[in-house]
């Protein structure tokens, strides 16, 4: 079933947040790698609750405030996130306090917000909403889990539904990552939020998700296969398809993202990592950025980073995988 | 639901599990294997990883933690009680449940680094996630169906058995392996120490003068099948899973509300979809962790939801441990134990009662039970509810 996607709200290492000045310029950075480009909060997040709050939560929380301003949606039906790492920083801090304090008296504050479900936990929190409550960690799969669960919630007759990915990087988690053989370029490594606020009611101009598919350990003819079977299950053509998003990066040699372009071989591609970055829930921003196309087809007339596409940008298919593990395709349209 | 796996403090099997609870024997010792300075008793498998390795048909030389080797040899053991074929295994889904994956490796691997020790960083750390559990065990079972892990604190496998059951209901899966796993570390017993809610004697729930709860570790998963499947395959259910309910307390991140509200929202959903009224609910095994809050706020909510119909309820909590994210699937496991075996499971450790409900059932017992209730709660106000009746 299509899942209209009322409003996106996303934080990412480009200016993804303010709308009106979407990816307008590039920001620079001085870390090691594509940090968030974060919001002032204290404008968006009640300050005598940012006090206590993680970079993952205020990030999260930032995006749902917008969106939840922008659909006059006071509690959601359901609370569904993704999250690969979950509160790192947090989960990093109190180990790092167990280890040097060996075993000693702890706060339990940063063990208190370390849980990966304190993200979707804080939301209901601050929403004092009591309803459906879940958070999905799964790897390159986090976000396409809790989307998949946020379209069933659909399908079982509720409404409103926010759904989300967030994961953040510290430098002490990028010097244990940038150490790891399946990380092979750690500047390339990225953080941030996208969550999205679904609906099964139609409205003029909204964008919405036809459909998503993961698998998991597959070989290239499977993925062409995968690619073909999902445009015929949704009845569509190569040709309907105006861009391909891939979560490739311009340096790599990838054969999955070579196969799928192969596939769609006359399709305009658009890599949108270079906006946000690898991390395991990168695919929630690809979601965003294909909703904010969609949406606003001439919203990067002033941005600097991506080039300009034709005007009527009307379907979008998505790609990526994560270490050549975990797949997804998902199909938005207008 | 056609099969069962389950290692726990009790046991290695689902045999082992159900013989301890009979003698009424609790799993919760001093430990064995973690090595911590705290002074506590905790729900530990009784085996080492090495031991733990052979159970499970791995290599000595591999790094693998304690939640991913837990739950392969749960989850191995509820395939082969379901009797799936290979054909089945293969179009299965598993939906896993984990609060802390693979901490218990890299905690260790951790303390190595800050003190300046050489560590092999791909062993140590690549299986922290917690979606690394799962992939283990769809790599090593062959499950290649849709595969997902849900991280909800304490009611993760609860909400993997729920998430299983909506997949096959709304037509997207057949057959499913839903579960979870968790492992003790040093991360989570500090934890709940900063916290000061263990008890470091043995943990006595629903009791008037009750400390806190012991920790434990351990996995179980179920196999859920559609109708159509079991039907197909001359499949033998075991019992079903009628009803699920997952809301949130919405009051504290860590703490419960003293009526229970997430409780009673998450019961009363449970109750809405298996379209039963309380008093048909012949037992509940509780969540009863032994902590002053959650036995308190449970308490509130399973007197607003049953009133004067209470049914027998117990915590099994003081025989295993708190299992953390493998607790709603242990405690499932439990939950259709009793209703195979016709009887009630104890609520050990108890003298006294709190005296807002009446007392739960102390000893193993005979019943006719038709329905029965398990409870999961977790941080971020994460209440879950399940209920399984009769096949």
């Amino acid at each position: 079933m299509k899942a209209y996607i009322h409003s996106t709200s996303a934080i990412s290492a480009h200016q993804t947040f303010d709308k009106s000045s979407y990816l307008a310029e590039l920001e620079v950075s001085d870390h090691t790698f594509l940090k968030a480009y974060e919001p002032v909060y204290r404008d968006i997040i009640n300050p005598k609750l940012l006090r206590r709050m993680s970079r993952i939560i205020k990030m999260a929380v930032a995006c749902t405030n917008q969106i939840l301003t922008e659909t006059k949606v006071i509690s959601p039906e359901a609370i569904v996130v993704g999250t690969g790492l979950g509160c790192i920083q947090d989960t990093h801090k109190f180990l790092k306090d167990i280890i040097t304090g060996e075993e000693g008296i702890l706060s339990p504050t940063a063990f208190i917000q370390s849980t990966h479900n304190t993200i979707a936990g804080q939301i209901a929190l601050l929403l004092q909403c009591p309803n459906y409550n879940f958070t999905y960690s799964n790897r390159g799969h986090s976000f396409e889990n809790a989307l998949i669960d946020g379209c069933m919630q659909l399908g079982d007759g509720k409404n409103n539904i926010l759904v989300g990915a967030a994961d953040e990087m510290t430098p002490d988690v990028l010097s244990i990552l940038s150490q790891m053989t399946c990380v092979n370029n750690s500047s390339h490594v990225g953080e941030g939020a996208a969550f999205f606020m679904l609906s099964n009611q139609s409205k003029q101009n909204t964008p919405y998700l036809q459909d998503i598919h993961t698998s998991s350990n597959i070989g290239d003819s499977e993925l062409g296969n995968n690619v073909q079977l999902f445009c015929e299950k949704n009845g569509i053509n190569y040709t309907d398809i105006d861009l391909l998003m891939l979560g490739d990066s311009e340096a790599d040699d990838d054969q999955h993202y070579k196969k799928v372009k192969s596939v769609l071989k006359n399709t305009a591609t658009l890599s949108y990592k270079k906006i946000c970055g690898e991390y395991y829930t990168s695919s929630g921003f690809a979601m965003h950025l294909a909703a904010m196309l969609l949406k606003y087809p001439g919203i990067l007339n002033e941005s600097t980073i991506l080039p300009k596409f034709k005007e009527s940008i009307r379907t979008i298919l998505i790609y990526n995988h994560h270490n050549a593990v975990n797949h997804s395709l998902m199909l938005l349209s207008i | 639901m056609s099969g069962y796996g389950i290692i726990s403090a009790l046991g290695f099997n689902a045999d082992e599990n159900l013989n301890t609870l009979k003698m009424q024997k609790s799993g919760i010792e001093k430990s064995m294997h973690l090595q911590t300075s705290k002074s506590v008793v905790v729900g530990e498998v009784k085996a080492s990883n090495d031991q733990l390795k052979s159970f499970a048909n791995i290599s000595a030389k591999k790094t693998l933690s304690r939640t991913a080797l837990l739950g392969l040899i749960a989850s191995r053991e509820a395939i082969a009680s379901a009797k799936l074929e290979a054909a089945e295994i293969g179009q299965a889904g598993i939906i896993n449940g984990t609060s802390v994956g693979g901490m218990d490796i890299s905690e260790i691997a951790y303390s190595k680094i800050l003190v300046g020790k050489a560590v092999n960083i791909n062993d140590s750390f690549s299986g922290h996630d917690c979606g690394h559990s799962t992939h283990v065990i769809a790599e090593q079972l062959k499950i290649k169906g849709y595969n997902s892990t849900i991280s909800t604190a304490c009611s993760s496998s609860a909400n993997s058995i729920m998430h299983g059951a909506m997949l096959i209901k709304s037509g997207q899966l057949n057959c499913a392996v839903v579960g979870g796993t968790d492992a003790l570390s040093l991360f989570t017993l500090n934890g709940f120490d900063s916290l000061k809610i263990l008890d470091s004697e043995w943990c006595r729930p629903f009791d008037k003068n009750r400390k806190g709860l012991n920790l434990g570790e351990g996995a179980a998963y179920l196999v859920l099948e559609s109708e159509e499947h079991i039907k197909a395959r001359n499949g033998k259910g075991i019992a079903e899973l009628v009803g699920y309910g997952n809301a949130n307390d919405a009051y504290h991140q860590t703490a419960s509300s003293p009526e229970g509200n997430g409780a009673y929202f998450a019961i009363k959903k449970a109750l809405d979809i298996a379209n039963l009224s309380a008093h048909k609910i012949s037992y509940i095994n509780a969540h009863g962790t032994g902590t002053n809050n959650n036995d308190q706020s449970e308490s509130w909510a399973l007197q607003n939801i049953f009133s004067h119909d209470l049914p027998p309820y117990s915590s099994t909590k003081a025989f295993t441990g708190h299992t953390l994210g493998a607790a709603g699937g242990i405690e499932a496991v439990f939950s259709v134990m009793a209703l195979q075996e016709q009887s009630l499971l104890p609520n050990i450790n108890l003298n006294q009662p709190m005296g807002i409900i009446d007392a739960p059932n102390t000893i193993y017992q005979s019943k006719q039970i038709s329905n029965v209730l398990s409870n999961s709660f977790g941080f971020g106000g994460n209440c879950s509810s399940l209920i399984f009746s009769k096949a």
